[in-house]
Order: C-alpha cells, then structure tokens, then sequence
C-alpha cells in the first residue's frame, strides 16, 4: 500500500472511526514507513490539543441557575395566567354541584321572599298567583340553566386561551 | 449528557416536571457548543435559551428511543450557524477545491507541540478563524466527542462529509497556525 492510500486512512484512525481490517494493515505500513508514522503522531498530537481546547466544561451552579431562570421565564405561563387557570379548573370541577345547586336555590329564594309580593304582581297583572308562580319557576330554571351553559363553555375558552398562551412565541 | 429514556417519555408525555433534569443534563453542552461556535458568551447564553424553548416545545415530537444527545446539539449547532449568518455574515463560500489540497501538505508535521500557553492561545484562535461549517464538525467530534455517524445525524449530513469537513477543518487550522508562527 503507497503512501498516499494511507493517509486518509490515517485520518480515521486516529479519529477511531476505521474498520479493524483497515487498521491491521495500516499498522504494518506504519512499522515500515517511517514517514506515515511521524504523520500519524502528528494527528494523534494535533487531535489530543483539539480535546483540549475544546473540551466541554461544567458550568458553575450560578450560571446554570441563570440560564435555567432565562428559559422558565420563557416558557413558564405569567403568574396571574397560572392563578386563573387554577381558580378555572377548581369552578370547573364543582361545575356538577353548583348546576344542581343554584337553581333550586334561587328558586327557593323567590319563593320564599317573593309570596306576598308575587300576589301583588299577579294582581296588577290580572292573572291567577298559580300561574304566576308556575311562569315564575319555568323562569328561572330557564334563566340559571342558560347561565350555567355560559358560565361552562367561559371557562373552557379561558381555558383553551391559557393553554394556547402559555408558551411565549419566541 | 445522560438522560434515562423513562424521563424523556415523562417530558414527551407533557410532564413538565422531567424538564429541569433534561436542561441540568444537557445545559454544559449546548452552552460550550455555542460558545466555541460564536466566541461570545451573551451569544452563548442566547443559543441557550432559544434551544430549550424548542425542545420544550419540540417535546411531543421526541423519542425516547433515538439519541438524545444528537438531537439536541442538532438545534443548538444550527441555532449557532443562523446566529452567526446573521451576525457576522461570514462568507459562506466553501473550502477550495481538494485537488488545492497538495501531498506536499500531506507530510508536514502539525503545528501542535506540547501544549505551552501561547499555542493554545493560537489555536484557539485559529478555530475561531475557522468557516462554521468546519468549526462544527471539529467542536462536535473533539469537544463533544461524538462518533462521525452521530456528527452526521446532529448536521443532517452523510458520515464521508463529516469525515471531509473534519479533513479539511484540520488542514486550514494547520495553515492558519503556521502562518502565524511563521
């Protein structure tokens, strides 16, 4: 083998990167051949200074702390995002308790502080205090039930806004 | 750089919390990376950044399976080559042609002798000499000790143009450091 058809043969080797057949032959070159050989060195030399120089090392704790602060603020939804998020997922879950509670409720409520005056109403109104209290209840079921359906599809925009609005678009 | 497969599936998976081990695990690479790339340590600090907040938002399309180490110096080595495109404007023309690459270079013998002080300070400014694209194969492979097949997939090209580019890298660093001493 010439020496030009060793050189870049050199090259991988020295980088570790050659096949085991490769290097048995280069090797008995290298024994014969006195100026691959001091080439050879010269790569070996010239990769440990490369190493060297170029060596990966730890970054003290203070500037991982700063660089890791740099990211999350990132990253990292604003506080006031966070707490609404967090008081958004709380109604959300008592979503099952307040749908079932607020209605009847409210609903006990006007009953309760509504009798006298719902028979002055259905007086003035001409109609009977029954028929009244009936509209009345269907009123007010229809009225809390809308709100409710508001109030759910609200928080799953918020939500959905937070979600998508957590991540800075840098 | 070593991060269990569980905790990148944990973080693909959009638990937040395997995050700060996944940057405490590859922050000294990125950041070295990017320093050797620019030669300057805001700039460093800004490559950084903006790879994390790309691997954040790259988390569900990780695979714990494929090398981790790979993927991240892929972002962090083509953030430092768009930042050093913008910045310095280097001119991209590549190296000249191999046939300009002589034999009588083949025999000269490297200009690294036992490390005194002043031949590190020279190579170190002989790398930053360097095009991009031949510093970063030379910091990948002898900083980040990577085998040409991982350079290969971090660059996104084939394992001979790794072996070239660190061919031709190492002979420009060997012109430039005996032009200085000369």
């Amino acid at each position: 083998m010439i020496c030009e058809q060793i050189q870049p043969k050199l090259y991988l080797i020295a980088d570790g990167e050659s096949p085991k057949n490769d290097v048995a032959q280069v090797e008995t070159h290298l024994v014969h051949c006195q100026e691959c050989k001091s080439f050879y060195d010269g790569l070996m030399l010239e990769n440990q200074s490369l190493s060297a120089a170029l060596v990966v090392r730890y970054l003290p704790e203070s500037e991982i702390r700063h660089l890791e602060a740099r990211v999350l603020k990132q990253i990292a939804p604003p506080l006031p995002a966070v707490i609404i998020e967090r008081v958004a997922s709380l109604l959300d879950r008592l979503f099952g308790v307040v749908l079932v509670l607020v209605p009847y409720s409210v609903m006990l409520l006007l009953q309760v502080d509504t009798t006298t005056m719902s028979e002055k109403i259905a007086k003035s109104l001409g109609t009977g205090t029954d028929l009244f209290n009936f509209t009345l209840n269907v009123a007010v079921v229809i009225l809390t039930t809308t709100l409710m359906i508001i109030y759910r599809n609200s928080v799953s925009w918020l939500s959905d806004k937070i979600a998508k609005g957590g991540v800075s678009s840098c | 750089m070593q991060v269990s497969k569980e905790t990148i599936r944990k973080f693909a998976d959009g638990d937040l919390t395997a995050f700060p081990v996944i940057f405490r695990a590859a922050v000294d690479d990125v950041y070295w990376l990017a320093y050797r790339m620019l030669g300057s340590r805001e700039a460093a600090e800004d490559v950084v950044q903006e790879t994390f907040i790309r691997i954040y938002k790259m988390r569900k399309q990780l695979d714990p399976e494929k090398p981790f180490r790979s993927f991240v110096l892929r972002i962090a080595t083509n953030l430092a080559i768009d930042l050093l495109r913008k910045t310095r404007r280097e001119n991209w023309v590549p190296y000249p042609d191999e046939s300009e690459c002589g034999t009588e270079q083949l025999y000269t013998v490297p200009a690294y002798e036992e490390g005194t002080y002043a031949r590190q300070v020279a190579l170190n400014q002989a790398l930053d000499a360097l095009p991009a694209i031949y510093r970063a194969v030379l910091v990948l492979k002898y900083g980040h000790d990577l085998s040409y097949q991982e350079i290969a997939q971090a660059l996104d090209i084939s394992v001979p143009a790794v072996a070239l580019r660190l061919k031709r890298g190492k002979e420009l660093l060997r012109q430039k450091l005996n032009s200085t001493a000369t």
